[in-house]
């Protein structure tokens, strides 16, 4: 801190040119610059002096123009100073800065071996320090010192930059070590101010005596006018190193040279010594002050200045001397309005300070302590009326707080009641608070301590209340207030205070419970139903709040007292009674197993009462209501009442009622579980509720069901998705039971309806994977030796038929050409594969399908008549009318014996549908569904043959 | 430095025996002629290995003619074979030239008193001992130099010959003010450089180094005096830098800062282009000395003002103007030619002329080459001082801003003159008169902070 203010000592002694003078310079220097850069050109730039002479120039231009830009910016505001960036204020400055180290680097780079390269490094290390670059600035420096010759000029004046930079640092050792390297050599200007540096490095190593005797010089130099004038920091701080060195007569000597009044340094050089912490000398410093000026605005300062070092001394006695001392100082001269404050805080504090004494517990031990402290509160008070007149209303508050310091607490919160009600008058809301918050601190003070306080608990609470009554702290005097009424079971009191509390806390419904529980514990221990009703109504109604939970409560107690009643009624067999009953408890807010129960007993009154809609009703809330464990103990109950509703034809109540049950009954290992699976599954059958068969589906593999049971559901739901056409759960049902094996020869028709499915979406992925499976299926029920249903096989010998059918379009395609030799061989081929169609015919009509019995003959018979129709057809191409004659009778044979093979298949075929008693089925259209499918095979074939 | 032997030792074509040779010098100078007998002279110094014998008075009368400097081509060992006095100084002046101090001394001794080169001799010697410091002897030196050239000007002597006499005599004068200057004694020098005739070819010069004198003496009113005489129309053409330089350090002493900054931006704004000009000449005409021989004969259709100076103060410069003198005559000698009975003869006097004039224009033209080249770097060095001179001056203001002093005050008041009593005060009211030039003395305090 005082490093900084050393600092700007020196800018303003130094560089405290009037604005014109700088300016002036400022003019010559840009006359250097511009003269310097003409000789250059002389030189063609080859000149390493003149470089270095330009570089000096930017470096001292650049050192004033930052001069008037720190003025500048020491001339804004501290807000100002926070919204601007500091370095724009600094560019000129810092552009020259760059320039003049630019020019000397660009002289370094060009001239190496430069014989000045010692100043060089000089105006660079100059240069970093002006940016602060302090490490830099002394790598160059001390490379500057290597380079410059002994006692040159350059050595001075490096040794010297260097001694400051030591000195910014800190570092004092090393800052008078280089300053006094040339500090005999008094030549240069600036010798004052490097011998004012080391002289302030000297006391900083508390070397006082030869910091002294240096400044004195320094003053005495500063005079010639030939040197830097620092007489104005000297006068300054001379007076602090007498002080500090404990010469302090010899430092009054000094000052009284000046013949002028020097009790401001003097304060100056104690404040300085407080900040060090050296009170003592502090004291002394001012007290020598105090005894020489005349100056009442000094004795002033002094007092203050005093008045603060006995405070950290804890003379209390003088201080409040010198309190009043200024106090009288004030009646003919106006303090400063920061004097002024600081007078104040003073008072205050030792109000303060003295107060926290009487409370302590080493003084109250003496009474007479005690009092004078008292008593010096009482003066101190008495300044604090003059210096602050608007706080003498508070005086009974400050007394208050006195006493209650002193333990008398009686007294404290009598003073408390007064000052409150002034301050109430004066509106003075500060004590009005702080008194108040006096009063609850009394009391809140052990019975030990103050055994009358229950006398102030009353007024106090309600002095509070009608203060403040919606603050946290009035929750809890509501709260206390309330105890006070309850103690004394004044009930009309207490309602009044909740009927207050729940309109100014309407959200505390916590501490609102408590209070409502208090009142019905009092009503209760009186017996006062009457009232307890009363209480409960106006509950209802919101007169008084409570939390949910807190009306759940109070509900409970009272279904009790109903359960009671009802279990009353139902032991005198009055059912009817008993009902309403039930049902209140059902219907008001209470315990929830209670409400189960209700409705549990109401299923079994209307059951007795054989009431099929109510027993329902009633057992689905009881069932909605019970626990799982509570269920179990009463699972007869709900099987008989399922029953009941069975055999009374309520499929879908008594579907409900089991379903409910079994989901009850979920994980339990019981045997009824399966008997309510069961159950459920029929009556939802009965019903044909598809959807609550599925979702008992979904639930049975959760709840243990037996797999075979399973089984049957996943069939039953299977043909029940078949007959409703439902493929997409069809094909889902399937899915289901496709890896039993043991019901391959079922499955294949519900594949095939899927098969059909996906042909009619064109999808022929999927119906590739569904031929398959069903050729698996059959594959499957084959080796099992399974029934295959008809449907079933026929659905199989479909895609048997379609191979029939592409191998007849295979034998058709060969076509008769002569020569004759080739005509033998392609009539031979096509004789062939017919043999071989006829073959795979006899195959289809062995598996014994319908389908395949009435459309396998067909097929070869088309076969074969299509090669009779070519035969006859054909006319060998360029022949004689003889050889054609000949040939045609030769084909005659042939066709002949082909025509025989053609009715032979016509009337097998005409035996085995007569055998298979197929031909009226396929008789009629839409006279089965069955029909309906072969009809869409039909379309199937009709798009293949036709592409 | 150039060798002007080069040049000079050329010889005629055509060349006789000594006899025929001796005849015809007698011959032709008996017709008047003068210029068309240098190469003839040379031959038979040639031939002769500088025994002249009755060969001697002619050579003296032309070298004092003509000048010495055209038969310094010859061989100074041939030249001091001879027993002339004349071939001796040729080549004692030789020697001299070539820094062969201690036998040039010898053959100027051997020249006796009633020589007509004598006092020339004496000058030299006197230049000797000046540079050898004794310069008490170089004072008695410079005096038997004046005293002796006295004695040998009559009217009856050819006005060349008159003039050169005359001349070297005047730089006597100036030698024993400029010795006085050398041993420091101001106050001599400036009174002796007094007793130089202000008409003198050798006068202009000694303005300064009077100037120059008077500094030294820190009697800077008349240092600014003498320099500002350098402005007047007769003395324009001297256009040495130094006056400048001197005129702003005068100041500088006298801390009058903004005269000098005056001064040292007049100089930069006046001879910054002449600057420029002398160096690219210098580049772009080197060893070509007919191109200066004619712009320093055409210096008056010089259209830039100071580069005209600096030509016509080449032009006037006496090495300069006595070759300029030399092809004038030898130019009208043509005429003299008709004389010549023998045509032969005649035909080689008249193509020894053109030989002649040739020389000469090429000695030009080195010359004027040299001086222009010498006066680019002197601009460019008075430059340089000149900055610093004002780098200086803001230096010092700077300084006196720093310590809160001012630094500008009166000036121009009597008081501070410093006068002897044979200089007269004028009153500086910029105009000149050929008879005041020199005399004025300025009349400004001298603004340092000491001196008030």
């Amino acid at each position: 801190m005082k490093n900084k203010f050393i600092l700007i000592l020196f800018l303003f002694s130094l560089f405290s040119f009037s604005q014109n003078r700088r300016q002036r310079i400022l003019s010559i220097i840009d006359q250097e610059i511009d003269e310097v850069s003409r000789l250059s050109r002389q030189y063609q730039g080859q000149n390493p002096n003149i470089l270095f002479r330009r570089s000096e120039l930017y470096l001292e231009k650049g050192r004033l123009i930052k001069e008037i830009e720190n003025d500048k910016y020491l001339s804004l505001s501290p807000q100002q100073r926070k919204s601007v960036s500091k370095s724009s204020y600094f560019n000129d400055s810092t552009n020259l800065f760059l320039k003049a180290k630019s020019e000397a680097l660009e002289l370094l780079r060009k001239f190496p071996k430069y014989e000045k390269a010692a100043d060089v490094y000089y105006i660079l290390g100059f240069n970093e320090k002006e940016f602060g670059q302090g490490g830099k600035a002394l790598d160059y420096l001390v490379k500057a010192e290597s380079m410059a010759l002994n006692k040159s000029k350059s050595q001075v004046r490096i040794q010297n930059a260097l001694a400051e930079i030591y000195y910014n640092k800190k570092d004092y050792p090393k800052a008078i070590q280089y300053y006094e390297k040339n500090i005999n050599n008094t030549a240069d200007r600036w010798w004052t101010k490097d011998a004012y540096n080391l002289a302030w490095s000297y006391f900083r190593m508390r070397k006082f005596d030869p910091a002294i005797d240096l400044m004195k010089k320094v003053e005495v130099f500063s005079k010639k006018g030939k040197y830097v004038d620092m007489t104005s920091s000297i006068n300054k701080d001379i007076g602090l190193f007498y002080a500090e060195s404990g010469r302090m007569e010899e430092g009054v000597v000094h000052y009284k040279k000046y013949n002028k009044d020097f009790t401001l340094e003097l304060i100056q050089i104690a404040s300085f010594l407080k900040e060090s912490g050296k009170f003592a000398q502090a004291m002394t410093t001012l007290n020598e002050a105090l005894r020489i000026t005349k100056d009442t605005k000094n004795k002033a300062k002094i007092y203050l200045a005093r008045m603060d070092l006995f405070d950290k001394y804890e003379k209390i006695n003088y201080h409040l001397k010198d309190s009043i001392s200024l106090y009288k100082l004030t009646k003919n001269y106006k303090l400063s309005k920061d004097q002024h404050d600081n007078f104040k805080f003073q008072v205050k504090k030792q109000i303060g300070k003295l107060q926290k004494k009487i409370g302590n517990k080493t003084y109250q031990s003496s009474k007479v302590v005690v009092n004078e402290k008292v008593n010096q509160v009482v003066k101190y008070l008495t300044l604090l009326k003059g210096l602050e007149p608007q706080t003498k209303n508070d005086n009974h508050f400050y007394m208050a707080e006195t006493y209650y310091q002193a333990g008398s607490f009686d007294k404290a919160i009598e003073n408390y009641i007064k000052g409150y009600s002034i301050a109430k008058k004066s509106r003075n809301k500060k004590t009005m608070d702080r008194s108040i918050d006096g009063m609850l601190q009394a009391i809140a003070q052990p019975k030990s301590k103050f055994p009358n306080r229950e006398k102030y608990y009353h007024k106090v609470y309600t002095l509070y209340l009608s203060h403040d009554s919606r603050s946290a702290k009035a929750k809890e005097i509501y709260k206390k207030l309330y105890k006070l009424q309850y103690d004394k079971k004044n009930i009309t009191e207490m309602k009044k205070i909740l009927e207050t509390f729940n309109k100014n806390f309407p959200n505390a419904r916590t501490d609102s419970d408590k209070m409502v529980n208090s009142l019905v514990e009092i009503y209760s221990k009186q017996k006062r139903d009457g009232d307890l009703a009363m209480l409960m109504k106006d509950i209802n109604s919101g007169k008084y709040l409570m939390s949910a939970s807190g009306k759940q409560g109070l509900a409970d107690v009272s279904q009790k007292i109903e359960v009671k009643k009802a279990e009353t009624l139902l032991a005198k067999k009055d059912f009817k009674n008993a009902k309403q009953a039930y049902l209140k408890i059902f219907s008001s807010p209470g315990d929830k197993v209670a409400k189960a129960n209700a409705a549990y007993n109401l299923m079994v009154l209307n059951y007795k009462d054989q009431k099929l809609q109510e027993t329902y009703t009633w057992g689905t809330q009881a069932l909605s209501l019970m626990k799982d464990k509570e269920f179990f103990k009463y699972r007869n109950t709900f099987l008989s009442v399922g029953k009941y509703l069975f055999e009374r034809l309520q499929f879908k109540s008594s579907a409900d009622i089991s379903h409910r049950s079994f989901a009850k009954l979920c994980k339990s290992q019981d045997r009824t579980k399966k008997d309510f699976f069961n159950n459920a599954v029929t009556m939802y059958k009965a019903s044909g509720n598809i959807n609550k068969i599925k979702s008992l589906r979904n639930a049975a593999r959760t709840c243990n069901i037996d797999r075979k049971s399973i089984t049957n559901l996943d069939k039953e739901l299977l043909d029940s998705y078949l007959s409703s056409n439902n493929i997409p759960e069809l094909e889902r049902s399937f899915r289901n039971l496709e890896s039993n094996r043991e019901l391959s020869a079922v499955l294949i028709y519900p594949a095939f309806k899927t098969y059909l499915y996906y042909q009619n979406q064109r999808n022929s992925s999927k119906q590739r994977i569904w031929q398959s499976k069903i050729e698996q299926l059959y594959r499957d029920a084959k080796s099992r030796r399974l029934k295959i249903p008809t449907e079933g096989l026929d659905a199989v010998s479909m895609f048997d038929v379609a191979r029939l059918r592409d191998e007849l379009n295979q034998v058709k395609k060969i076509r008769l050409t002569f020569p004759e030799d080739r005509f033998s061989s392609l009539l031979d081929q096509k004789i062939q594969k017919l043999d071989k169609l006829q073959q795979n015919v006899a195959g289809v009509q062995k598996m014994g399908a319908n389908y395949g019995v009435a459309h396998s003959y067909p097929v070869l018979i088309e076969g074969y008549q299509s090669l009779i129709d070519e035969i006859e057809r054909f006319q060998p191409p360029g022949k004689s009318p003889e050889y054609v004659k000949s040939f045609k009778e030769t084909m005659g044979q042939v066709t002949t014996q082909l025509r025989q093979k053609v009715r032979n298949f016509k009337q097998l075929s005409s035996k085995a549908i007569k055998d298979n008693e197929i031909l009226s089925t396929y008789k009629g259209k839409n006279s089965s569904s069955v029909y309906n499918v072969f009809e869409d095979m039909k379309f199937y074939d009709a798009e293949r043959s036709g592409r | 430095m150039k060798k002007i032997s080069i040049f000079i030792l050329f010889f005629s074509s055509l060349s006789f025996s000594n006899s025929k040779l001796e005849k015809n010098i007698k011959y032709a100078y008996s017709k008047g002629l003068r210029y068309s007998l240098v190469p003839l002279l040379k031959e038979y110094l040639y031939l002769s290995k500088g025994k002249l014998s009755s060969i001697d008075p002619y050579l003296e009368k032309i070298i004092l003619t003509v000048g010495a400097k055209n038969f310094e081509g010859l061989d100074s060992q041939l030249l001091k074979q001879g027993r002339s006095y004349s071939s001796r100084y040729l080549a004692a002046k030789k020697l001299f030239a070539e820094g062969n101090y201690q036998e040039a001394r010898t053959l100027f001794k051997n020249i006796p008193s009633s020589h007509v080169f004598y006092s020339f001799s004496q000058n030299f010697l006197a230049v000797l001992s000046y540079l050898n410091k004794d310069y008490s002897n170089a004072l008695s030196l410079y005096e038997s130099c004046v005293k002796s050239a006295k004695s040998k000007l009559s009217d009856e002597l050819d006005s060349r010959v008159y003039k050169q006499i005359k001349v070297n005599r005047d730089i006597c004068i100036a030698g024993i003010a400029r010795t006085y200057y050398a041993q420091r004694n101001f106050k001599k020098a400036d009174y002796h450089y007094l007793d130089l005739d202000k008409r003198s070819i050798a006068w202009p010069p000694t303005l300064l180094e009077e100037a120059w004198s008077s500094y030294y003496g820190e009697n800077y009113n008349r240092t600014l005096g003498k320099l500002v005489t350098y402005k007047a129309p007769q003395l324009q053409f001297v256009t040495n830098p130094e006056i400048y330089v001197l005129r702003a350090t005068t100041y500088l002493r006298m801390c009058l800062y903004g005269d000098v900054n005056k001064v040292v931006e007049d100089f930069y704004s006046r001879f910054e282009k002449a600057a420029k000009r002398s160096e690219s000449m210098a580049k772009q005409f080197k060893n070509k000395p007919d191109y200066y021989y004619q712009l320093v004969r055409d210096y008056k259709s010089e259209s830039d003002r100071e580069f005209y100076f600096v030509l016509k103060g080449i032009y006037k410069s006496p090495n300069v103007k006595s070759f300029f003198d030399n092809v004038k005559f030898a130019e009208l000698e043509r005429k003299k030619l008709s004389r010549v009975s023998n045509s032969s003869l005649k035909g080689l006097l008249n193509r020894n002329i053109d030989e002649f004039i040739k020389v000469q224009k090429k000695v030009i033209g080195i010359v004027a080459e040299t001086k222009i080249e010498k006066y680019g770097i002197d601009l460019r060095k008075s430059f340089q001082t000149m900055s610093y001179i004002k780098l200086e001056v803001l230096g010092r203001k700077k300084d006196a801003l720093y310590e809160g002093k001012e630094y500008t005050g009166k000036r121009g008041e009597i008081k501070y003159l410093k006068r002897n009593d044979r200089q007269y005060f004028w009153t500086f009211n910029k105009e000149f008169w050929s008879d005041e030039l020199g005399d004025y003395v300025f009349a400004l305090p001298v603004e340092c902070p000491d001196e008030k």
